[in-house]
């Protein structure tokens, strides 16, 4: 069979523009009478809906703003740096504190671009109750917590806000870079250690050949191959299906399910052991990069910390460049020498502990204990 | 009273000072905005009838084509046909038609008995100029075109796609065709309009119980390998014996599970109730689709099983317990599909659905009790705990 004479086949048939389409089924069927009826409707309905969303476009507006005028509580700005916070009178000092020592360890990185900063607006909160704020748009970040959740948690998301800002400034040009680092905050590791435990732990040949100094190896575990289709050789083939079994076991991602082939090239991968099938399966965009995002964006980090003043206009500068080039512009050394410095910074964060080893148990037992106590003994609370 | 009656109550009473009367609050911008107000509400419905009439005004124009493509295809040089984007690739297009020759090569149909292709359609096709730049609803959703009373029947399968997005074609392939030249190949391309390349048109009565959802029945092939990777499906039981796997299957199936045949039947006529779409959204084209004008077969998204998934092994459990040739005999019926049914198998839908059923999820206790196994673990741990109790209070004493 002619394939190509069954596709000029289907191009003369549907033409592949309404009018060519319109014209071939004209002639043939009975449904003229109804597409000329559909196509009135349509042309009747179109001025009818843009009315509509104009006159809905309005009333929400007018809700909107009665809504605010009602119930918008007084705020304060203030400014840390080129940051803006808009937060209650009774809230300014800590929001000073909290965006303050946050500053201090997110300045590094956008030395030179603190303008880019200049334009969000962070709104800050720490209460029981949160309602009564109406700031919304594209350059509003939300940093409102309940005081349920505690400090430690505002924290947490004060720094989290900072690299949403930040990650919100790179244009649009330079959506592989977003997506490399997962749309996730860019913001600096809190804790380097974490980054040493991905690159130490992951199951991966690119990861592993890169804690043992092999350079090139440290870009591949980054997602970022050398050439195309390079991502086949981060994993052995057994890996791979460790990898497949373990990532998806018995159960698909939402990604994979929506893809009916992927179930069947996930039992080829567990079941009958094809490579072919666990290439297929890790194949599914972004699912098999060695190294988690916040390592990836922690190489973000080095490169702007170590390319100082301008760093961040430069990695946005060249829509063009890739990811890796981008990369070593903003730090102002070669791609290798900037991820070896980033290899050195990782590995000397070698955790000296043993990843809470010992205070999980005690603090079990703790509890077991108390617990014990309390069901043991005769005390007032006892029914009866 | 008792101290801690009294720190409990004043407790409740704090925790009411602070959350009462309750409070409508949504954080979003977007629910807070969207209020829905009439203005929005006439705004949403004028955009649900114009996406649908798009909707229409596209398919009929689909319909059409592809029925005129088949009709006047020449059958010696084209026993199927494969149609996608004028600037697909060949490797595309070449693993597409490899997909459909191997099914039809699977279930012995090559020639199949009537005309049968595969479309793969830029979503915006035969849009009216009027139209709302936005997409339509549903426009993902994989349909199955047959032929209407008084044309030659024909099969098609048609899936739109979009050009650069997520749906691009070759993603699309993907999930079409499962890798035909490997050990873990499967053939099942055309899906449903397999069953009419092997067997033909079927009996007008049997097609019109396909066409309102029976479809749903026959478009999976291989369901040993669904229960591998699904538990809910693998007819696995917890401890005790105790049901598990009651995520996928509406009451309508537990019910079927308990022995009540009304159910089982239910679960077979699916046309009566038009079961509600996958998605909930607002514009549902399954309500417009018994006045389309086009034959719009169904989809696996349209109809929710009453056993989940699985009912998309139907056809082939059907055919792989009594043989292709009886299957033949029920699907060219001109019978009503349930006397077919038992005239073809020998037994009534009713009780091989509940036998089949059965054999996936096990049974099911009937009636509102709590089921045997429960009881007698609810028992079991009362009696651990309440021992416990009771010798660690002896003891003390």
């Amino acid at each position: 069979m002619s394939r190509r004479g069954v596709l000029r086949l289907w191009v003369l048939a549907t033409g592949l523009s309404g009018a060519a389409i319109v014209g071939g089924s004209l002639q043939a069927q009975e449904t003229p009478a109804s597409l000329e009826e559909i196509g009135r409707r349509i042309e009747a309905l179109r001025p009818q809906v843009d009315a509509a969303r104009r006159a809905a476009d309005r009333a929400d507006s007018r809700y909107a703003d009665s809504l605010r005028i009602a119930n918008q509580i007084p705020l304060d700005t203030v400014e840390v740096g080129p940051l803006r916070i808009a937060t209650t009178p009774d809230q300014v000092e800590l929001a000073t504190e909290l965006f303050g020592e946050a500053w201090e360890l997110f300045h590094p990185l956008v030395r030179g671009s603190e303008h880019l900063l200049s334009d969000q607006l962070f709104v800050f909160r720490y209460a029981w109750r949160l309602e009564g704020v109406y700031l919304e748009g594209d350059e509003v970040h939300s940093v409102e917590m309940n005081r349920r959740y505690g400090m430690e948690r505002m924290k947490d998301m004060v720094w989290s806000s900072l690299g949403k800002a930040l990650l919100q400034t790179l244009p649009a040009d330079a959506s592989g870079l977003t997506d490399w680092v997962g749309r996730q905050p860019l913001s600096p590791p809190l804790d380097w250690s974490w980054v040493y435990r991905d690159l130490a732990s992951t199951p991966s040949m690119a990861s592993r050949r890169c804690y043992q100094g092999e350079l090139s190896w440290c870009w591949e575990a980054m997602g970022i191959p050398a050439g195309e289709g390079g991502w086949r050789e981060w994993y052995t083939p057994e890996e791979r299906r460790l990898l497949v079994e373990s990532r998806f076991g018995q159960h698909l991602t939402r990604e994979a399910r929506t893809l009916e082939s992927a179930e069947l090239m996930l039992h080829g991968c567990v079941v009958l052991g094809s490579d072919r099938a666990c290439l297929y399966v890790l194949g599914v965009p972004a699912g098999s990069i060695p190294l988690e995002v916040s390592s990836r964006a922690s190489l973000v980090a080095e490169a702007l910390t170590q390319g100082g003043e301008g760093a961040f206009s430069r990695l946005i500068e060249d829509p063009d460049l890739s990811i890796k080039d981008r990369l070593a512009l903003a730090a102002g050394v070669p791609a290798d020498t900037l991820v070896a410095l980033w290899r050195e910074r990782t590995i000397s964060a070698r955790p000296r502990t043993h990843a809470g080893l010992l205070l999980s148990p005690i603090s079990l037992l703790f509890w077991l204990i108390l617990l014990l106590y309390f069901a043991t003994r005769s005390t007032q609370w006892r029914l009866g | 009273m008792k101290r801690y009656l009294l720190i409990l109550i004043a407790l409740l009473v704090l925790v009411g000072a602070l959350g009462l009367p309750p409070r409508f609050y949504d954080a979003s911008w977007w629910s807070r905005n969207q209020h829905r107000g009439a203005e929005r509400q006439r705004y949403l419905e004028l955009r649900d009838e114009i996406q649908h009439q798009t909707w229409r005004y596209q398919r009929v124009q689909w319909r059409d084509s592809i029925s005129k493509a088949l009709q006047s295809r020449n059958p010696s040089n084209h026993p199927y046909l494969v149609a996608l984007p004028a600037n697909t690739s060949d490797s595309l297009e070449a693993r597409v038609e490899q997909g459909v020759r191997l099914h039809l090569q699977a279930i012995e149909a090559l020639p199949p008995k009537v005309p049968v292709g595969v479309f793969l359609i830029p979503r915006n096709a035969g849009r009216h100029s009027s139209s709302l730049s936005e997409a339509t609803g549903y426009m993902w959703i994989r349909e199955f075109y047959v032929a209407r009373e008084g044309e030659e029947p024909y099969c098609a399968l048609v899936q739109p796609v979009d050009g650069a997005g997520y749906w691009g074609v070759a993603r699309t392939v993907d999930n079409l065709v499962f890798a035909p030249d490997g050990d873990f190949s499967e053939a099942n391309t055309l899906r449903i309009c397999g069953f009419f390349a092997r067997y033909g048109r079927p009996g007008s009565q049997v097609e019109a119980w396909l066409r309102d959802g029976g479809s749903h029945f026959g478009s999976g092939v291989n369901m040993a390998r669904r229960r591998l990777f699904y538990l809910q499906y693998s007819g696995q039981r917890g401890p005790f014996g105790l049901m598990t796997g009651y995520s996928s299957t509406s009451h309508t199936g537990i019910a079927c599970l308990a022995g009540v045949n009304s159910a089982c039947m239910e679960v077979f006529i699916k046309g009566e109730k038009r079961a509600t779409p996958y998605f909930s959204r607002r514009w549902n084209p399954e309500e417009y689709l018994i006045e389309s004008p086009v034959d719009f077969f169904g989809s696996r998204y349209l109809y929710g099983g009453d056993f989940g998934a699985m009912e998309e092994y139907i056809f082939t459990s059907l055919e792989k317990e009594f043989g292709v040739e009886r299957f033949e005999v029920f699907w060219s019926s001109e019978l009503p599909v349930l006397e077919a049914f038992q005239s073809a198998f020998g037994v009534t839908a009713d009780e091989w659905v509940m036998s089949w059923a059965r054999n996936l999820y096990g049974s099911v206790d009937r009636g509102p009790a709590v089921p045997v196994n429960a009881a007698l673990l609810s028992f079991l741990t009362f009696g651990v705990f309440g021992g416990g109790a009771l010798f660690l209070g002896r003891r003390k004493a």
